[in-house]
C-alpha cells in the first residue's frame, strides 16, 4: 500500500461576508502520495490557492481535516503549526515574495535562521546556503538585493529558500505566472528535477496546461469542488 | 534571528528610524537633564543643610512672642539658663551641648573696605569653640580671653556667616561699584564694634568704648545678622560694659550619639518649652520644596513623553501596515505570532536604547553649557556649587533602560497588531 503523505478528508472552507457565508471549498477529498507531483488547475476564484494555503497550514478549515504524515495540522497551535511549516513545507509564490531588505543569500538562509532562532548561521548551514546558491546558479548574485536581479533569478531564489530546510512538500502557487515562457519552463524543469531527485512531494497550481501535463496527476477544481482527479495520461487524452 | 531581522528593518528605512530616534532623544535629553538638575540641587542643599544641621544634632531656641515692629522686641516665653543647659547635658544619649549667647542689645558694626566705610546694625553672638571647630579655626585664637580684649592690639576673634560674602557681593559691592570678594579677602578685616548703638533705631553715643574685632574665619553656623565671637567673651562683655547679669543663651546645638536616639532626646526636651529643630526637619523642608519642583519638571517631561509616545505608536503602526506583506512571508516561512511581535519590540528597544544613550550625552553637554552660563552670571556668589547637575553611571543606565522600556510600551500595540496579521491576506496584498 502506497504511503499517503497528505490526506484531505471532507474539507470545507467558507468565508463570511457580513452575515453571508460564501463557500470556497466544498467536500474536498484528496490523498497525495509521498514524492508525488500534482498539478492543480481550475479557473480563477475556484479555490485552488485556498486549498494550497490550507495544506501549508496558513489557513484553517471550516470543516474536515488535513493530515500530513498522520498529523491533523489544523489541530496544531500557532507554535506547532509554524514549526511544521518551517520544517516540512516549502512555499513558492507567483510574486516570489522575497524580502527586499535582504540579499539573495540572506533570503535563502532565512528559514534556517527561523529554524535555529539564531542571528548567525552555523558553519554547516553556511555551507548548505553556498551549495544551494551554486545549484541554482545564483552564486554570483548572492549579495544582490531582489530588486537587482531578474524575474527568473528571483524565482530561483524563492525555490532555494523553499528547499534550504529540506522540506517534504513544496507548494508552488503559479510559480511561472510572472515569468516569460522560456524562464517559466526552466523553473518548472528545476522543480520537477527536485521532485524526482529528492523525492519531495510537489504540488503546483497552474493555468498552463503544458506545465500541468508534466505532473504525475492533475486535480481540477471548479466552484470549490474537485471535478477531476486523473493521471496526466488520462487527462491529456 | 529576531535581532537580525529587527536590524534589517531599522536600516531599510533609515530616515524614519532617525526621526523616531530624534523624537525620543529630545525627551530623554530633558528627562536626564531635569533628573540631573534635581539631583545636583538636592545634593548641594542637603550637603549645606547637613553641614549646618547634622542628622545627629538638634537645635533649640527659647520660645518668644513678638511685641511690635522691632524684630528684637520679643516677650520671652521660656529661656535657656545655664541650669537648663546643664540638665540637658545629663539627658541620656546627649554627647555634648553647644550653647550660644549674645551681647545684649543691638550693636553697630563698622567695616572699612576699599576706602569705603560700611556701618550697619548687627548682633554679636557668642559660640563655643566646638560649634565652629569644623571650620579649622585655631582653638588658641578662639579661647584667648584677657582683660585687654577688643583693643587694636588684641582684637576680638570673629567669624562671619559664609552667606555674608554672597550678600556683600550681590548687594553692597554691586550697588557701590566695588570689587567682588572671596572668603580670603575677608580674613583679617578689622571691624569696629560700638556696643548698645543703633543707626536704625537712633541709639547713639552710648558712651561705651569702641571695640575692635578681626575676621578669623567663616562658618555656616555663624548667624547672618551679625558676627560670632567666643561665648566666654560675650559673657565678659555683657558684665563689663552692659551691666547685664542675665547669662541666658539664645540657642543651643545638642549633639546626640546616634540618629536613632534623636527622637527620645526630642521628647525629653519638650518639658523646657523650647523650639526644637533637627537636621531631619531641615531635610524634610528641602524635600517638600523639591516635591513641588519635581512635579513641575516631571509634568513637562510627561507631556513630552506623551507626544513622543504617540509618535512611536504611529510610526510603528505605519510600519506594520507597510510590512504586512513581509509579515505574511515570515509567517509562511515558519515564524510564530510571538516572534513577529518580538521583532517589532526589539526594533523599538534598539531605537529606545540609542535614543537613551544620545539623550544622556546631549543632557550632559547641555548641562555643561548651562553650568558655564549660570556660574558666570552668579560669579559674585562665593559659596556656589561646582555644578548644578549630578550625573552618575546609575542615571546613564536608568535613562537607557527607561528609553528602551518606554519605546517598547508604545510599540506594544502595533507589535501585537503585527502578530495578528493573517498570512493569507498579507500574501494576497
Amino acid at each position: 500500500m502506497a504511503e499517503h503523505s497528505i490526506e484531505i478528508k471532507s474539507l470545507h472552507k467558507s468565508f463570511h461576508l457580513g452575515k453571508q457565508s460564501i463557500p470556497v471549498l466544498r467536500d474536498i477529498d484528496l490523498n497525495i502520495k509521498k514524492g508525488e507531483f500534482i498539478s492543480i488547475i481550475g479557473p480563477s476564484g475556484s479555490g485552488k490557492s485556498t486549498l494550497l494555503n490550507m495544506i501549508g497550514g496558513l489557513d484553517s478549515a471550516t470543516h474536515g481535516s488535513i493530515h500530513i504524515d498522520g498529523v491533523d495540522i489544523h489541530k496544531l497551535n500557532d507554535k506547532a503549526v509554524s514549526k511544521f511549516r518551517n520544517n516540512k513545507i516549502g512555499f513558492v509564490f507567483q510574486d516570489f515574495h522575497l524580502l527586499e531588505n535582504l540579499t539573495v543569500e540572506e533570503n535563502i538562509a532565512l528559514p534556517l535562521r527561523i529554524q535555529t532562532k539564531r542571528n548567525s548561521l552555523s558553519r554547516a548551514q553556511k555551507k548548505a546556503v553556498t551549495q544551494m546558491l551554486k545549484v541554482l546558479d545564483l552564486h554570483e548574485r548572492a549579495h544582490h538585493r531582489p530588486y537587482e536581479i531578474s524575474g527568473g533569478q528571483k524565482q530561483r531564489t524563492a525555490i532555494g529558500r523553499a528547499l534550504i530546510t529540506n522540506p517534504e512538500i513544496i507548494l508552488a502557487d503559479e510559480p511561472t505566472g510572472n515569468l516569460d515562457t522560456q524562464t517559466g519552463h526552466q523553473i518548472i524543469s528545476l522543480l520537477k528535477a527536485i521532485n524526482k531527485q529528492k523525492g519531495i512531494t510537489l504540488i503546483i497550481i497552474t493555468h498552463d496546461h503544458h506545465i500541468a501535463a508534466l505532473a504525475d496527476r492533475i486535480v481540477q477544481i471548479q466552484d470549490g469542488q474537485i471535478t477531476t482527479k486523473a493521471s496526466t495520461h488520462k487527462f491529456t487524452h | 534571528m529576531h535581532l537580525h531581522l529587527a536590524l534589517k528593518n531599522l536600516t531599510s528605512k533609515p530616515s524614519r528610524t532617525l526621526l523616531t530616534v530624534v523624537a525620543i532623544t529630545i525627551c530623554m535629553v530633558f528627562l536626564a537633564l531635569f533628573t540631573a538638575f534635581q539631583e545636583g540641587l538636592r545634593n548641594y542643599l542637603f550637603k549645606n543643610s547637613l553641614q549646618t544641621n547634622p542628622l545627629t544634632q538638634l537645635s533649640i531656641q527659647p520660645k518668644s512672642k513678638k511685641l511690635g515692629l522691632n524684630p528684637l522686641d520679643l516677650l520671652p516665653q521660656s529661656s535657656l539658663t545655664p541650669k537648663i543647659i546643664s540638665e540637658i547635658k545629663e539627658i541620656p544619649h546627649v554627647t555634648s551641648v553647644e550653647a550660644q549667647n549674645t551681647v545684649k542689645g543691638i550693636s553697630s558694626l563698622q567695616i572699612t573696605m576699599f576706602g569705603q566705610t560700611l556701618q550697619t546694625d548687627a548682633l554679636i553672638f557668642g559660640a563655643p569653640y566646638e560649634t565652629i571647630s569644623s571650620d579649622q579655626i585655631d582653638e588658641n585664637i578662639w579661647k584667648t580671653s584677657t582683660d585687654s580684649l577688643g583693643t587694636a592690639a588684641n582684637p576680638l576673634p570673629a567669624i562671619i556667616s559664609t552667606h555674608l560674602i554672597d550678600l556683600y557681593n550681590y548687594s553692597f559691592a554691586t550697588a557701590n561699584n566695588l570689587p567682588q570678594l572671596t572668603a580670603q579677602n575677608f580674613i583679617g578685616t578689622d571691624i569696629d564694634i560700638m556696643l548698645n548703638q543703633s543707626t536704625f533705631f537712633g541709639q547713639q553715643n552710648s558712651g561705651l568704648p569702641t571695640l575692635k574685632a578681626r575676621v578669623v574665619g567663616f562658618s555656616p553656623k555663624a548667624k547672618l545678622i551679625g558676627i560670632t565671637i567666643p561665648s566666654d567673651t560675650v559673657q565678659q562683655l555683657n558684665k563689663q560694659y552692659l551691666n547685664a547679669q542675665d547669662d541666658t543663651f539664645v540657642d543651643a546645638y545638642i549633639n546626640v550619639d546616634s540618629v536613632e536616639n534623636i527622637q527620645p532626646v526630642k521628647q525629653a526636651l519638650l518639658r523646657y518649652n523650647v523650639n526644637i529643630s533637627s537636621g531631619a526637619d531641615a531635610l524634610d523642608t528641602i524635600n517638600s520644596y523639591f516635591t513641588v519642583i519635581s512635579i513641575a519638571l516631571n509634568l513637562i517631561v510627561l507631556i513630552m513623553l506623551g507626544l513622543a509616545g504617540l509618535m512611536i505608536a504611529s510610526t510603528f503602526l505605519a510600519k506594520v501596515t507597510e510590512k504586512t506583506r513581509e509579515i505574511g512571508i515570515l509567517r509562511a516561512l515558519g515564524l510564530t505570532r510571538r516572534s513577529i511581535s518580538r521583532i517589532f519590540l526589539i526594533e523599538a528597544g534598539i531605537i529606545g536604547g540609542i535614543s537613551g544613550l544620545i539623550g544622556f550625552s546631549g543632557a550632559y553637554m547641555l548641562s555643561t553649557l548651562a553650568d558655564r552660563i549660570i556660574l558666570n552670571s552668579i560669579s559674585f556668589i562665593a559659596y556656589k556649587p561646582v555644578s548644578f547637575f549630578t550625573y552618575s553611571p546609575l542615571l546613564l543606565a536608568a535613562t537607557i533602560i527607561f528609553a528602551i522600556i518606554f519605546a517598547q510600551i508604545f510599540a506594544y500595540i502595533p507589535a501585537r497588531q503585527a502578530s495578528k496579521v493573517s498570512p493569507i491576506q498579507a500574501l494576497s496584498n
